[in-house]
């Protein structure tokens, strides 16, 4: 599972930190390039598998907003 | 669950504003910015659970609604910025004990590289 | 080319209304506004010469005094900017005799002895009301019902005197009371220390029994009409006038000449058609004794034509909303209600006091507080100081969420030099400190009365009534 963040609207602090609450609920893998950054989710915790990516980017959003 | 994009353009609807939307409906909807933000910025809302397409377009009829609000309300808030930061200050500056203002201005640092000395005083010719 | 100063304008009736910073306010036929905002008006012209003088034109700022005194309207005009709490309004126990379908103040039994304010918690408060920057304290008793806790009203009043015998501000006391506990004793001890009396009073008996049934079954209306007649008797030799509070429900709306016509009876001066706030126990039958602001002001139209045709007569009374926008609109010194001014006076012109010690930034918030939500709590006066009670960022945040002036729906309003909002009252509607205008219930109200005034404004004879208000 992965998602692509536009480096336009999401920086990668942001992203970082998010990383930091979720990591109990997945593997993360931060590959950013030039205009994106790409977040992989592996080894994803069975109960959190059919939310994880949209609250992992809910949350990524509300830390750029702050 | 299904969603719909969102089509708004930066011109109309400063970047600053989006983000102000979207945080107020963090806790109802799912959404995620795409785009190209001096073109068009693209905003992908889907319900926290599943909706139907009506109840799905209306909250995105809701979402417009607190864009357009943040949208107006940055205007306003840069637009009437002095005025309101004076009446705000003199309104509270007032209702504090000047006792207490001017204890908090009495707290001066010892000043041992004369840091506080014009550079008149310290460098200017002596009359 | 005339060119325009700075306005906030509305079409009312076929007329424009336009108002300016300053307060003033002018009338321009359609014509006359179209021919204004073009800069077409001539200078020759008696619309021009009213435009000017009201301070709506660009050159009437621009002669070398003007700024220095328009400068002193503006500040005068908002002088209550530079003094701090005035207001404290201190519950002295929740616990009362009646048990009012609207109650704010979630009233408690009589027994309840653990919820009346004690003399160390009262001392305190004493001592954080003389941190107060402002010159003035008005100090107003509410509870429950105040009476029911006398010992400490007196003691209170005795140490503002003692301590006010050096700190010499100008001092006003308030007792807010439903008059069934007013002994004679109690009166004379009120009159003599001079203290302002205020009953509720709803209108006739039967409506007002149903709005405030006494917890015993007894007879409230003939309790609290005994006690206005008793007090205005022992208060005749004194300027101190008996006054009473109207709070209209759904059952009074059919009623406005009836309370008007209660309140002459009972020659009380002043009456103030009011609205009903959702706090407290009024939340929850709200939909029972509640309504939408049309109808409100539809009965608010009745009762003040009404009280101005009664005017006419030669029957003096007063509507305090009436009375209050019109000092507004006509001089520049504000009657700094806390609820009609900009910002608001939440922690900066009053305080509430609640009987444990805990201090709001008003009695609206201090009424949700009583609902369980403590947002507007900005500390104890056991534990904390005045700086730190003035300096909570609850108080400068409802500063903020009530300068017009940078409000979504106020800061062009045309209504803006005379009017306010409650940002408790949002948040307690809305969920939000700071109102979405349009659906506002209070601006809604508060527009469409301004409206009635200002169109009323224009009424040469309603004018002189409203007017004679002010000398009174």
């Amino acid at each position: 599972m992965s998602i692509t963040f536009n480096k336009d609207f999401y920086n990668l602090r942001a992203i970082k930190k998010a990383v930091q609450v979720y990591q109990g609920l997945a593997d993360f893998e931060i590959a950013p390039t030039k205009k994106s950054i790409k977040v992989t989710l592996n080894n994803i915790n069975l109960e959190a598998k059919e939310f994880i990516k949209e609250e992992f980017s809910n949350y990524v959003l509300a830390i750029t907003k702050q | 669950m299904p969603s719909k994009v969102i089509s708004l353009n930066p011109k109309i609807y400063p970047l600053e504003a989006i983000y102000g939307a979207c945080y107020v409906f963090i806790d109802r909807a799912y959404l995620f910015l795409d785009g190209d933000p001096k073109e068009e910025v693209k905003v992908y809302i889907k319900g926290k659970s599943n909706l139907s397409p009506k109840k799905l377009e209306a909250l995105a009829g809701e979402f417009e609604n607190e864009l357009l609000n943040y949208t107006l309300r940055l205007a306003l808030a840069k637009n009437t910025r002095k005025v309101r930061e004076t009446i705000v200050e003199k309104a509270l500056f007032s209702a504090l004990p000047q006792e207490k203002i001017r204890e908090d201005e009495e707290v001066v640092e010892e000043d041992p590289l004369g840091i506080a000395v014009p550079w008149e005083e310290k460098y200017g010719k002596k009359k | 080319m005339i060119k325009t100063g700075f306005f906030r304008f509305k079409k009312l009736g076929p007329k424009y209304l336009l108002t300016n910073e300053l307060g003033d306010f002018i009338f321009l036929k359609e014509r006359e506004f179209k021919s204004f905002q073009e800069g077409k008006i001539k200078p020759e012209s008696p619309v021009y010469e009213e435009l000017d003088k009201k301070h709506f034109t660009s050159q009437s700022w621009q002669c070398e005094n003007c700024q220095q005194r328009f400068i002193q309207r503006y500040s005068q005009r908002r002088e209550y900017l530079s003094q701090g709490p005035g207001l404290h309004i201190i519950i002295v126990t929740l616990r009362c005799d009646h048990a009012c379908i609207y109650c704010h103040a979630s009233s408690k039994s009589m027994k309840r002895f653990d919820l009346d304010m004690k003399r160390n918690t009262a001392q305190k408060v004493v001592d954080m009301i003389f941190e107060t920057t402002s010159p003035d304290i008005n100090v107003e008793f509410q509870g429950g019902e105040p009476l029911a806790n006398f010992g400490i009203v007196k003691f209170i009043i005795n140490q503002v005197l003692e301590k006010n015998k050096k700190a010499k501000k100008r001092l006003r006391f308030s007792l807010v009371s439903t008059m069934t506990l007013l002994s004679d004793e109690k009166l004379n001890w009120l009159n003599q220390k001079k203290i302002s009396l205020c009953s509720s009073l709803d209108g006739p008996e039967k409506l007002h029994n149903k709005n405030r049934p006494m917890l015993s079954g007894k007879n409230g209306y003939l309790g609290t009409v005994r006690g206005i007649k008793k007090a205005k008797k022992k208060y005749k030799d004194l300027r101190y006038q008996i006054n009473a509070l109207l709070t209209t429900t759904r059952d009074s709306l059919d009623f406005p000449k009836e309370i008007v016509d209660e309140y002459v009876r009972l020659g009380l001066r002043d009456i103030h058609l009011r609205w009903l706030n959702p706090f407290g126990m009024a939340k929850q039958p709200q939909k029972k004794i509640g309504y939408r602001a049309e109808e409100f002001v539809k009965f608010y139209k009745k009762a003040l034509d009404y009280i101005i045709k009664l005017n006419h007569k030669g029957i003096n009374i007063r509507e305090r909303m009436a009375m209050m926008i019109t000092q507004k609109a006509f001089t520049d010194n504000d009657p700094n209600f806390l609820d009609l001014r900009s910002p608001c006076g939440a922690g900066i012109g009053q305080l509430a006091y609640h009987y444990n010690g805990d201090v709001y930034t008003c009695d609206e918030g201090r009424m949700l507080g009583q609902m369980g939500d403590e947002t507007f709590k900005l500390g104890n006066v056991h534990k904390n100081s005045y700086q730190e009670i003035i300096s909570s960022p609850v108080t400068r945040s409802l500063c903020v969420a009530s300068t017009l002036d940078g409000l979504a729906g106020c800061s062009d309003c045309v209504y803006l030099p005379y009017c306010g909002v409650c940002p408790v009252f949002n948040y307690s509607e809305e969920g939000d400190i700071f109102a979405q205008a349009p659906n506002n219930f209070r601006c809604q109200v508060n527009k469409s009365i301004l409206d009635y005034l200002f169109q009323k404004f224009e009424e040469p004879k309603t004018l002189k009534v409203f007017k004679k208000w002010l000398n009174r």
